[in-house]
């Protein structure tokens, strides 16, 4: 991976038309708050570019003057995320250079657009690399110890599209002051390897907790014939008084669930490191996670055939990400469908090379269960219990040959 | 390049409108209302996060001693008033949610036996669930299948604090609870009688308990105004060292709230220059409370005391609080309002004397 840090001043002259209103309507794409405060825009467009990515990001590092930190481990968190935001600041002319580098190989020069949507892409990533990774010995069972006692480790507030680090910082709250130190130095390795690819990074849980916690909370109530842990209050509340699935539940919920089920695990027996594994998965905040549907179409919906291909989730049009996601689908004795679940997930975003994307890689699920689901469909006759697996393909090429934004057949 | 800036201007817009929803739907149902103490807030959250310690460790700072917010209130009681709300929620399908909190509170009872507070919550569930049978309308309209069911978790929280007395009942608050379920299941003045003091033996500081005891003697309950009478003198006699005379104007507020409503006066025994010493003792020891001085004006009403109602009312001048004026609070504020700018020639009632002249035992 190219981390080279040049400064913006050495860097070749770029000559993208329009930079200074895209990198102002980047600048915007993930909300309005900064903007406001935002330096002036220098002419130089890599400057604009660079002062765009570093307002979102600086976002992920902000915390809330609401959350609930006692004074010096703000401090202390506020001097960690300045000094990444400092180091990142170093990369990011880079990493836009090193993108319209590679876009030039295609021959023609990228646009100005391709090229910052590649390198939004790549940070992220970064953010959800960061997510999924696991620290040292110490980190990892100091982290496992909150999760599974403290209460109100999900209470983050602010923006919840970007509480990657308030999240971690809450959790060094709950620990012992002893351990604070430590804990932070460890942040702040964690935070040294942006840019570099991550060895060993757990796969997907399959099923996912969300899914293997309402499989679970459907069978009946905490009892003799069901045991397991209760959920707490707010959960019970939410889920079962209310009946709300997990895409509904608020985010500070979701947290929560992905807790409650964390210590369902251990409690079965499962090993810890791939229990903190599933809850990193199921509290990583993807691309999906942090645009929502903003990039769809709001029409994507209307006139789509069953048999046809389904939309292309916006946020993946807009990030030119393609690949294929597997599925096993359960049919019922007729062949229609009862669940259907991702198994496998293959996917390619621009600006992303040399390691997963992970923050991607969940970007074709929702609309691939929907497709799969989808009232009307049948499958043949199943052999016995073993579920129908397919793939879906997901081109680009396609879309814009269909002109309705949608993606391949199964 | 302009339309890709609208473009992105319009994903903005939609973005914004999701962050807005979700921070409106971070608002957990039933968590706190303008109105609420801080310490009834923060027990809530405490319990819908399902943060047992923070419980214990209120409870156990809580449950001796005395403890009074500024206007006299029970801080104990806020306590209790935060704890009620979780259970009392009500949600879309409330079976499986009271369930799951009665399994959760089982779970904190086996984690922490020796814990007074976590078999408390345990029974404080099984009455909620109780409730949710009954409802709170009246008796004819609840259904006899609901009768059942209510008795049944009623006579189960019973059974719950019986087999776990020796913790729980350590702890005055399953008294207050046990006040409850005595009330909801017609238990026998004497019975309800010992376990108030019981409880009182427990944390003599509990004044709650004296309220809990009222309204079995109240008679919309079965009792009676005389029985009603000595017990509130009784209780203003055991708590004077505190409130001085405050406990009766308190408890009958409480039987008018409850019962007699704007009969007060004329339904049962309260004497008005004995409950207008109490509201002037609780002034003098406790004086930050709008809310009392409301409900003495209000009472000054009832009693047609009109000097007083007029010099209440000019002290209130904007505090005026219409939630402490009785039932249909702001036609009742009205009325007095009016009644107070009457000259007494117009008022019929003015040329009456109040109803000190009724029988009063403590008179006798």
């Amino acid at each position: 991976m190219n981390t080279h840090s040049k400064t913006p001043a050495r860097l070749p002259a770029l000559a993208f038309p329009g930079m200074a209103l895209l990198a102002s309507a980047f600048a915007c794409m993930f909300g309005s708050a900064h903007a406001a405060a935002a330096p002036e825009f220098s002419d130089d467009p890599r400057v604009q570019m660079a002062q765009a990515l570093h307002r979102d990001l600086a976002r992920a590092f902000t915390l809330d003057k609401d959350l609930a930190l006692d004074p010096a481990l703000r401090a202390a968190a506020d001097d960690i995320a300045k000094e990444h935001l400092t180091r990142i600041d170093k990369l990011l002319p880079a990493w836009l250079e090193d993108e319209r580098v590679h876009q030039s190989g295609a021959g023609k020069p990228p646009s100005s657009k391709s090229v910052y949507v590649a390198v939004y892409a790549r940070l992220f990533n970064e953010l959800a690399l960061w997510q999924l990774e696991a620290g040292d010995v110490q980190y990892e069972n100091a982290t496992l110890a909150v999760l599974r006692t403290a209460p109100g480790v999900c209470d983050v507030t602010g923006d919840y599209n970007f509480t990657d680090f308030a999240s971690r910082i809450l959790r060094i709250q709950a620990l012992p002051a002893t351990e604070r130190k430590a804990m932070l130095a460890s942040e702040r390795q964690l935070l040294a390897h942006w840019g570099q690819p991550r060895a060993n990074l757990a796969p997907w849980p399959d099923p996912l907790p969300q899914q293997a916690a309402y499989a679970l909370l459907q069978q009946g109530p905490a009892d003799a014939d069901h045991p397991r842990l209760a959920l707490p209050p707010r959960l019970a509340y939410t889920v079962l008084g209310q009946g709300k699935d997990y895409a509904a539940l608020h985010p500070v919920e979701r947290c929560i669930l992905q807790q409650w089920w964390l210590q369902e695990s251990l409690r079965r027996g499962v090993a810890p490191a791939a229990a903190l594994s599933a809850f990193r998965y199921g509290t990583m905040l993807t691309a999906i996670d942090r645009a929502g549907n903003a990039f769809d179409k709001p029409d994507a919906e209307a006139g789509t055939h069953p048999a046809g291909p389904p939309p292309y989730p916006g946020v993946a049009a807009h990030f030119g990400v393609t690949g294929v996601t597997t599925v096993n689908v359960r049919l019922d004795p007729a062949g229609k469908p009862l669940q259907a679940v991702v198994i496998g997930r293959k996917v390619d975003v621009p600006g992303i090379r040399g390691m997963r994307p992970v923050a991607f890689e969940n970007v074709f699920d929702a609309a691939t269960v929907k497709y799969a689901t989808q009232d009307g469909r049948t499958y043949g006759k199943p052999s016995g219990d073993t579920p129908y697996k397919f793939q879906m393909t997901w081109s680009l090429d396609d879309n814009k040959r269909s002109k309705a934004s949608q993606g391949a057949k199964p | 390049m302009t339309k890709v800036y609208h473009t992105l201007r319009a994903s903005l817009r939609r973005l914004a409108a999701s962050a807005l929803c979700a921070f409106a739907c971070a608002a957990v149902p039933g968590l706190a209302s303008a109105a609420d103490q801080p310490l009834t807030t923060e027990a809530a959250q405490a319990f819908w996060k399902g943060d047992f310690d923070t419980l214990e460790k209120l409870n156990n700072r809580l449950k001796r001693g005395k403890h009074f917010a500024p206007d006299a209130g029970s801080e104990l009681e806020y306590f209790r008033l935060g704890l009620g709300k979780v259970p009392q929620s009500v949600a879309d399908h409330n079976e499986p949610y009271l369930r799951e909190l009665e399994a959760l509170t089982l779970q904190w009872a086996a984690e922490h036996p020796k814990s007074s507070l976590a078999h408390i919550l345990h029974a404080e569930v099984l009455v909620q669930h109780a409730w949710s049978y009954r409802g709170g309308g009246y008796a004819k309209d609840v259904p006899p299948e609901a009768w059942k069911d209510f008795r049944k978790y009623l006579e189960r929280a019973v059974e719950y604090l019986k087999a776990h007395a020796d913790v729980a009942l350590t702890d005055s608050s399953a008294h207050a609870l046990l006040l409850r379920i005595g009330t909801g299941l017609s238990w026998d003045r004497d019975t309800l009688w010992t376990i108030q003091q019981e409880g009182l033996k427990r944390n003599p500081d509990d004044v709650m308990l004296y309220f809990g005891m009222l309204t079995p003697l109240l008679p919309k309950w079965g009792g009676d105004p005389e029985t009603l009478d000595r017990y509130i003198r009784e209780a203003a006699k055991e708590t004077q060292a505190d409130y001085g005379m405050g406990m009766y104007a308190r408890l009958y507020a409480v039987a008018a709230d409850e019962n007699f409503g704007h009969a007060l006066f004329e339904d049962s025994l309260v004497d008005w220059p004995t409950m207008k010493k109490g509201y002037e003792d609780m002034q003098a020891r406790f004086p930050n409370s709008l809310g009392r001085r409301n409900h003495f004006a209000h009472m000054a009403c009832l009693a047609k005391d009109r000097p007083t109602l007029v010099a209440l009312l000019a002290e209130l001048g904007t505090n005026i609080d219409a939630s402490q004026w009785g039932p249909n609070p702001q036609r009742s504020l009205e009325a007095c309002q009016r009644w107070a700018k009457e000259s007494p020639d117009e008022s019929k009632d003015e040329k009456k004397p109040a109803k000190k002249v009724r029988a009063s035992p403590a008179s006798l």
